[in-house]
């Protein structure tokens, strides 16, 4: 808990939430919250100035973010909503709740330089129109130096932790629609 | 033109991948434009700035600030998503010493240093801030008479608005006049910001698709005969996985899905297959066909498109 709240101070995270007076308009406009009850910023926002963070991190529905800023266009406190999102997100990772998609693609990254490369029917592809060959990424090498820089192996090791218990929380955390 | 702009090309991983057709448009109608783009090597993904910032902000901002460091001239990026890492990268460096440190500490193990100031340009913000709607529009050789378009602006070319200052971010319309330049017309439709709905693909696919669908939903209802956009993650969404969206929701949408430089190389003359128009998977040929036939006379040889 001690760790989870300095990761969180780190950014300012109860700081930068204090002044919501839990309008809803973030809510109002996510085009998630929209079609799911339990994806709810406001309450979320909440959460973190009641420093309920050990609650939110394990709630998996704060992966559902798309990410569209609109929150934190529309605030009329000017709160950085979906920021604030993002940083829990990193948060929850650390004890291992993230998606296994998020989690498979930053690895590809990490020990590839792409999250995805173009398969062999596709450069036929680009050939036919004349396009050049791709432009050569980042080298193995620089790869390596980057991730023992990140300490990114021991990052993976906890991103893929506990898996498991994501579902399990699932059930138990997310409120009720009336929150 | 009179005007030579340089810069580093950046395709971002979606269109090296998967989307060789937005490249060769891009490529076609920036030289046409007089940009000369240079190749950028030893980059890696922006990188992503959802799946991959979501999980570890440290990492993500390395990256960013490694590939920033590598370009000897300013960036153009065809993709919203590295233009979004980008900025947002370059907005968190500048604003705290305490960051600027940090991740200046990792560059270092590298060599390399963050480098300062302004370092990335999106493609369809420099067309319409340094081309612009009129000098455009006096390049146009087969104008899209016609033609009635709804502009899907997507979220991170205008959001966050206090970083980018490009446009307004619920009701965005720089862009469109573009469109207007082309001589196609631009529609209005209700709700023009909604998101995609593609990033939510990684943590719940029945989510994502029915968000895509409301999104084409809407876009459909307005009249509207294609869809034009500045986004591959869109692109992917509205256009790859339109089928997708009909099987799960057993509707019929058949709505063609256009990048902008897609569009303007029609209207500077370039051809249909030239551009690749025959990669998208919602075909565009009879759209196009209609245009190119109104335009050149309907009797006359017409450019057929490759499916």
């Amino acid at each position: 808990m001690e760790n989870l709240k300095e990761s969180l101070i780190e950014f300012d995270l109860p700081k930068r939430a204090r002044a919501c007076y839990q309008c809803g308009a973030c809510t109002g406009g996510c085009p998630v919250g929209r079609f799911r009850w339990d994806f709810n910023p406001r309450r979320f926002i909440e959460m973190i100035v009641r420093g309920q963070l050990e609650e939110l991190i394990r709630k998996p529905t704060i992966w559902l973010c798309s990410h569209c800023l609109t929150c934190l266009e529309r605030c009329p406190q000017q709160i950085e909503v979906s920021e604030i999102i993002m940083h829990v997100k990193n948060a929850s990772a650390q004890r291992g709740y993230a998606p296994e998609n998020d989690v498979k693609m930053a690895d590809r990254i990490m020990s590839r330089g792409w999250s995805e490369e173009p398969i062999k029917r596709m450069l036929k592809k680009r050939n036919n129109l004349g396009l050049p060959e791709p432009a050569p990424g980042i080298g193995a090498e620089e790869l390596e130096a980057l991730a023992s820089s990140l300490d990114w192996a021991a990052k993976m090791e906890t991103f893929k932790r506990r898996e498991t218990e994501v579902r399990e929380a699932d059930s138990e955390t997310d409120g009720n629609p009336a929150e | 033109m009179t005007e030579n702009y340089e810069y580093c090309f950046f395709p971002g991983c979606l269109i090296r991948a998967r989307l060789p057709h937005i490249e060769k448009s891009a490529r076609l109608v920036l030289e046409r434009l007089g940009v000369e783009l240079s190749e950028l090597e030893g980059a890696s993904c922006c990188p992503n700035p959802i799946y991959f910032r979501d999980l570890d902000h440290e990492a993500w901002l390395t990256l960013a600030a490694r590939n920033l460091s590598l370009a000897e001239k300013p960036i153009m990026t065809l993709c919203s998503g590295c233009y979004s890492t980008f900025r947002d990268a370059e907005h968190a460096l500048e604003k705290s010493a305490k960051l600027r440190h940090k991740i200046g500490e990792h560059l270092d193990r590298l060599g390399r240093k963050i480098p300062s100031g302004s370092r990335v340009e999106h493609f369809a913000r420099f067309l319409f801030e340094k081309v612009g709607p009129a000098m455009l529009a006096e390049q146009v050789l087969r104008p899209l008479k016609g033609l009635k378009v709804v502009f899907h602006p997507g979220c991170h070319l205008v959001r966050p608005s206090r970083i980018h200052e490009f446009d307004d971010p619920d009701n965005p319309t720089k862009l469109e006049e573009l469109v207007w330049a082309l001589g196609a017309e631009v529609l209005e439709y209700p709700r023009k910001m909604l998101c995609c709905g593609f990033t939510v693909m990684g943590a719940d696919r029945d989510l994502s698709l029915r968000m895509g669908f409301e999104k084409l939903e809407i876009m459909k209802d307005s009249g509207a005969q294609a869809v034009v956009l500045v986004c591959p993650s869109c692109m992917v969404q509205l256009d790859r996985n339109q089928r997708l969206i009909e099987q799960e929701f057993d509707t019929e949408l058949s709505l063609p899905v256009f990048y902008l430089t897609e569009l303007i190389g029609l209207a500077l003359g370039e051809s249909p297959d030239d551009l690749g128009l025959g990669l998208h998977l919602v075909n565009v040929r009879p759209l196009v066909e209609e245009l190119l036939g109104a335009e050149e006379g309907r009797d006359s040889d017409v450019p057929r498109v490759r499916s």
